[in-house]
């Protein structure tokens, strides 16, 4: 299964972007120079979080406020909670995102 | 169809010949004397005395006092059809059985039922643990959704969404005691306030959006609170019970397709002849103006409950330890994990103590005499108000945390969802089986 690879360019910082990959959403964060991605749900309700906002590193789930560590996908207020995280590689202008495995419960 | 809201998640449906009425609660007072409605009921007119009866179907979302409230029920009959999710554990239904109601219908789901010629309903569960629930009804092409305080999962409004709803009434206000009740200081408390109310909010919005409706009602959510000891927390600054008006404004900000709609208890919505006012003018009054004559009003009233409360049991103490010893002995070792919490109970009164339940012991015992050092919550409560929870009067815990009637912190400052979990059902099946799938 080929990475899928996004334009640097093309995602704005602290915009969640929502990216399908291997019939897996992702939600895909440019903070600063670094690029994360996860799973597009919210473990609680299950919410997309790429419809959520980012400020000051924090992810926040449309759906009930909830908050995500941007860096880590823990969750600032139930930290029992994390999102699942795939891996990222910036190389140069180009982002390329690590194999999505679908989750227990997950639309395609 | 037509819709007469009566406050909170109070809905009497009426469509096609049939009767439906959702989470009846027509008293006030509820949980341990704290609760009102955003207005009094009475001065609209309504009591559960005065209330029609001829209802075809009651529609009870969950357990909690200001949907489900025993003096209020107990002037329906015992046959009457009541309509109730499907939840992971029989706690609610073996409950009204036990309260003598005999025509019980269990809905899965999603599972839609005909309940009339061209009425159907659907009941669906909530995302969360919790055991909640709301309601679509339809008839000859309309559709009213109430989502009474249920978090649905985001699929289910989703396809609500799809094919459109005419009315929804939303949940829009906090209802519990974070962060008020815990020992923040004030200004921290101010921001977290500030910041729970602007991700209500803003949820409000995103569920209307979702879910597509023509006219968007909030509803369910807030509580006046009157003792006059506890008058702040309906503080904009220092309290989450959201004034449905502030709502209505977010809505309206949001730009959404939806047409916001202020329904105050007793107003009508008709879809042939659409919103029609009945509620009293002092209802779209100043709310805090309200609150403050409401209150006054009430203060005799308020105390005279007071002073009547029952003392606690003289063996409160046996009673604690035992109870939270059975119910954290049952826990499978992976849900005490899980919990890793040690309770710190600060019991209050002449029947009074400390205990602490601890999840971390290997048992066979797990309450303790004293507080720990190293206790994660604590909470801070009379001992005649926590007695009926630890004797097997009360059977919803959580019934006594939403009275407000206490004081908690934690250690670390992070919410501890499995504690929570077990506070409100300590099932020993459905927490492991909760947890062994996250």
């Amino acid at each position: 299964m080929p990475n899928v690879e996004i334009p640097l360019a093309e995602l704005p910082e602290n915009t969640p972007k929502q990216v399908e990959h291997n019939g897996v959403k992702l939600v895909v964060i440019r903070s600063g120079e670094q690029v994360f991605a996860y799973h597009d749900r919210c473990p609680h309700a299950h919410w997309p979080l790429s419809e959520g906002t980012v400020s000051n590193s924090v992810l926040e789930c449309p759906g009930h406020a909830w908050e995500f560590d941007v860096q880590t996908g823990r969750c600032l207020n139930a930290p029992d909670h994390c999102l699942t995280a795939v891996p990222v590689v910036v190389d140069g202008e180009v982002v390329r995102l690590g194999e999505a495995a679908r989750e227990k419960g997950e639309a395609t | 169809m037509r819709a007469t809201y009566y406050g909170q998640a109070c809905t009497l449906i009426e469509a096609g010949g049939i009767r439906i009425l959702t989470d009846p609660w027509l008293t006030e007072g509820a949980y341990l004397g704290t609760w009102f409605h955003t207005h009094l009921l009475a001065d609209a007119g309504v009591t559960p005395e005065t209330f029609p009866k001829n209802i075809d179907y009651l529609f009870l979302s969950h357990e909690h006092q200001d949907h489900f409230d025993l003096a209020t029920l107990k002037h329906f009959p015992q046959d009457i059809p009541i309509l109730i999710c499907r939840f992971a554990t029989a706690k609610f239904l073996y409950y009204l059985h036990g309260l003598g109601f005999t025509n019980i219908r269990e809905l899965a789901s999603g599972e839609a039922l005909t309940v009339g010629d061209g009425v159907s309903v659907t009941i669906f569960g909530t995302a969360e643990y919790t055991n909640d629930s709301a309601i679509l009804v339809e008839h000859d092409g309309v559709r009213l959704f109430n989502e009474t305080d249920c978090k649905l999962p985001y699929g289910d409004l989703e396809k609500l969404g799809q094919k459109g709803i005419d009315i929804g009434f939303y949940m829009f206000s906090g209802a519990n005691w974070y962060p008020m009740l815990y020992d923040f200081p004030e200004e921290a408390m101010r921001e977290l306030v500030r910041r729970r109310r602007k991700g209500l909010l803003r949820s409000l919005a995103q569920r209307v959006k979702v879910t597509k409706p023509r006219f968007a009602v909030p509803a369910a959510g807030p509580c006046m609170v009157l003792d006059p000891e506890f008058l702040w927390l309906n503080d904009e600054e220092r309290g989450i019970f959201i004034d449905p008006e502030i709502a209505i404004a977010e809505l309206q900000q949001a730009n959404l397709a939806s047409q916001p709609l202020y329904m105050a208890a007793s107003d009508v919505w008709d879809s042939a002849t659409g919103f029609q006012p009945h509620a009293p003018a002092s209802f779209r009054g100043p709310r805090q103006d309200y609150i403050r004559s409401a209150s006054e009003r009430l203060a005799p009233q308020i105390a005279s409950r007071r002073e009547a409360e029952p003392a606690a049991h003289p063996d409160l103490g046996n009673n604690l330890v035992r109870h939270f010893n059975q119910l954290v002995a049952s826990q499978t070792q992976r849900v005490r994990q899980r919990i890793n919490a040690k309770l710190a109970l600060q019991v209050s009164g002449p029947r009074g103590g400390d205990w602490t339940v601890d999840f971390t012991s290997n048992g066979p015992e797990f309450v303790r005499e004293g507080i720990l050092p190293d206790w994660t919550y604590k909470i801070d409560v009379e001992d005649k108000l926590i007695s009926p929870f630890v004797s097997g009067e009360e059977p919803f815990f959580e019934d006594l945390l939403l009275s407000l009637r206490f004081r908690c912190a934690r250690r670390p400052d992070e919410y501890n969802e499995p504690l929570y979990h077990f506070l409100y059902e300590a099932d020993p099946e459905k927490l492991h089986n909760w947890y062994a799938e996250r």
